[in-house]
């Protein structure tokens, strides 16, 4: 029989050596602590390359966003387009037109056009409401939101349409006394579009009507071959995402691969994958990445645009052995945290409120054997009155940046 | 030009070159002693202690806690080393003992894990490439006898007497340096490596009871 010390050092060998990764960070933590103590200032600014990268993507993007206002401002009236990377309307003289924040990262791009000045309110949404609820006999405005398609139930009601949208198309929303909205529910490309004409009238003119046309004829929808959007993007407790896009190419049976990065790394890695359905659509449920990262889908070689999810970390508080003074909260992620804290609040009946009782360092960690799951606990006492509500919170300012602030469920004494 | 402090006789194979933030040893090394002297006045060089040592100290701490643990506490053991640096014994050989000694210190806060990494090597084995997974399991069984209970007889250890065995096996420290990482006589050491290298070989002596595999307990995630 080998000797036994050879036989544990056999056991030792087993495990890897350390990844560049964590050498690198731990590096990077002792240089931090040198420069204090050199009383040099911590290094704000990059070197002379990452400097040149930075100034050369600010340029492109400046360079972009130009391009896409001249070649809107040149467009000749009538004309659509799906080649521009964009959604929303282009300008025309006497059109005011707004578009929103990026699609992806909400569940729907919005825009809106109106002949006449818009009211300002909380969102898109709202001020295409108000504004449309005031308008004029001869005023128009159109309100487009932008979905990804992928969802099989939502696209159900969006039939295939190519750009330009006919008012031809539009059924009648809703009328009054002095005014009509049309409504024109179409799929494009890899989106769902669903466009409300509100007409200052009960029977808008044909010239109206034409005018109108003429703007719709200035919708433009993104041509991009691989979309995907995240549902929810912010990941509670115990809830998993579904992830849904579509390819433009419209066939069934195609593979979409997802990549994710999750908070810290620098690079994609395929988590996933998925087929398409009939007219391109792709769908992926219970994917949790147990950490905020950015998500994105790659098919024939490209890639959609990423969105990023957010998540927070596991939080339990829970009595030991019945008793009503004695405790453990664990904090469970895929990080671990170590001397972070924990707030414990009591409600306060009273005030209708949550009131912090004590903070609890987590000074122990615990992980499960083949998961990559850390937990990191703590026992503590409390003395609160009887049947009193308890629960933890993990604040954001101890979750760092790769998680959300979390809480526990709520515990009675 | 060699920083002061840190001069051999012959100075042409002895060079300390700083390539990019972190200085490169050339020819014949500064002794650790020279290193953290010198670090006192010019806190930079203290990176050469990094470079030696990060490896061993991760190594030794993965095998006790496991990774995503160790990543933590190796930072940690280097930063804490940097803050007391000025009071290493500037005659010792090499400062991996100390280095081990503030890791073993951190590691106190990590039992739990411990037990837990014991019986996940106890427990895990990755598949041959293109095996099938009866074949692994079938395999797995023969390959864990001994391994399993070679970890399973770690856990049991005393707590004391585990830490001088892994010192000295999984740290590659002599009896000596593991009297002064704990603190204790040297012949407190070498009696606790006896009791342990003892109970580890009983437990890996053949049994009659061989066709039974222990299963490793598994514990639910806390909380």
């Amino acid at each position: 029989m080998a000797d036994e010390l050879e036989r544990l050092k056999d056991l030792g060998r087993e495990i890897a050596e350390p990844s560049g990764s964590s050498e690198g960070r731990a590096r990077r933590l002792l240089q931090r602590r040198i420069d204090v103590a050199s009383g040099r200032r911590a290094r704000f600014w990059r070197p002379l390359h990452v400097r040149w990268a930075l100034a050369g993507v600010v340029a492109v993007l400046l360079a972009s966003g130009f391009g896409f206002g001249l070649g809107a401002w040149n467009t000749e009236e009538g004309s659509a387009k799906t080649s521009l990377v964009g959604l929303g309307f282009l300008p025309a003289r006497g059109w005011t037109v707004v578009q929103s924040t990026a699609v992806g990262q909400r569940d729907a791009a919005s825009a809106v056009a109106a002949n006449v000045p818009l009211r300002a309110s909380a969102d898109l949404r709202a001020t295409a409401r108000a504004t449309g609820a005031s308008l004029p006999g001869k005023g128009i405005l159109i309100f487009a939101t932008f979905a990804i398609r992928g969802d099989p139930a939502s696209d159900a009601g969006f039939d295939r349409h190519d750009l330009p949208l006919s008012l031809r198309h539009a059924s009648v929303a809703s009328q009054s006394s002095d005014r009509r909205v049309y409504r024109i529910r179409a799929g494009v490309g890899g989106y769902n579009v669903d466009a409300q004409i509100h007409f200052g009238a009960a029977t808008p003119s044909a010239e109206t009507i034409e005018v109108a046309q003429r703007q719709l004829n200035r919708l433009v929808v993104a041509s991009e071959p691989v979309t995907i959007l995240a549902r929810p993007t912010v990941l509670g407790r115990g809830q998993k995402l579904t992830l849904y896009g579509s390819v433009d190419s419209e066939k069934a049976e195609e593979i979409v691969t997802i990549e994710a990065k999750d908070c810290g790394q620098t690079s994609f890695r395929e988590v996933a994958a998925a087929r398409t359905q009939e007219g391109g659509g792709w769908s992926y449920d219970l994917f949790d990445p147990n950490i905020s990262a950015s998500v994105r889908a790659a098919w024939n070689n490209q890639r959609s645009s990423p969105v990023a999810v957010q998540d927070r970390p596991y939080v339990s508080l829970r009595r030991l052995g019945g008793s009503s003074s004695r405790f453990s909260v664990v904090v469970g992620a895929k990080l671990q945290f170590w001397r972070k804290y924990v707030v414990i609040e009591r409600f306060e009946q009273r005030l209708g409120s949550w009131k912090p009782s004590r903070k609890v360092v987590l000074t122990d960690t615990s992980s499960t054997a083949g998961s990559s799951f850390v937990n990191t606990f703590q026992k503590f006492r409390l003395s609160v009155p009887k049947s009193s509500l308890l629960r933890a919170f993990f604040p954001r300012s101890q979750a760092g940046p790769c998680y959300l602030a979390g809480y526990s469920q709520l515990v009675r004494t | 030009m060699l920083p002061r402090g840190l001069e051999q006789p012959d100075s042409s194979v002895n060079r300390l070159a700083v390539c990019g933030k972190y200085p490169v040893m050339n020819g014949l090394e500064p002794t650790d002693g020279a290193v953290f002297e010198r670090s006192l006045s010019e806190p930079q060089i203290f990176t050469v202690i990094f470079e030696r040592y990060y490896r061993p100290v991760y190594g030794y701490l993965s095998r006790r806690v496991g990774q995503a643990i160790a990543d933590d506490l190796a930072a940690e053991t280097f930063t804490r080393a940097f803050e007391r640096r000025s009071s290493y014994d500037r005659a010792a050989e090499r400062a991996l003992p100390w280095l081990l000694g503030i890791a073993v210190n951190l590691l106190a806060h990590h039992r739990r894990s411990e037990g837990r990494q014991l019986r996940a090597l106890a427990a895990l084995r990755e598949p041959e490439p293109g095996e099938h997974p009866a074949d692994a399991a079938t395999r797995r069984l023969d390959a864990t006898t001994s391994r399993q209970r070679l970890a399973l007889a770690l856990e049991r250890l005393d707590d004391y007497d585990r830490e001088a065995l892994l010192l000295v096996a999984w740290g590659e420290l002599t009896y000596v340096e593991v009297a002064s990482v704990l603190k204790i006589p040297v012949g407190t050491v070498r009696s606790r490596l006896h009791r342990a290298r003892r109970k580890l070989r009983q437990a890996l002596e053949p049994r009659s009871d061989d066709n039974v595999i222990e299963l490793p307990r598994t514990e639910a995630r806390s909380g």
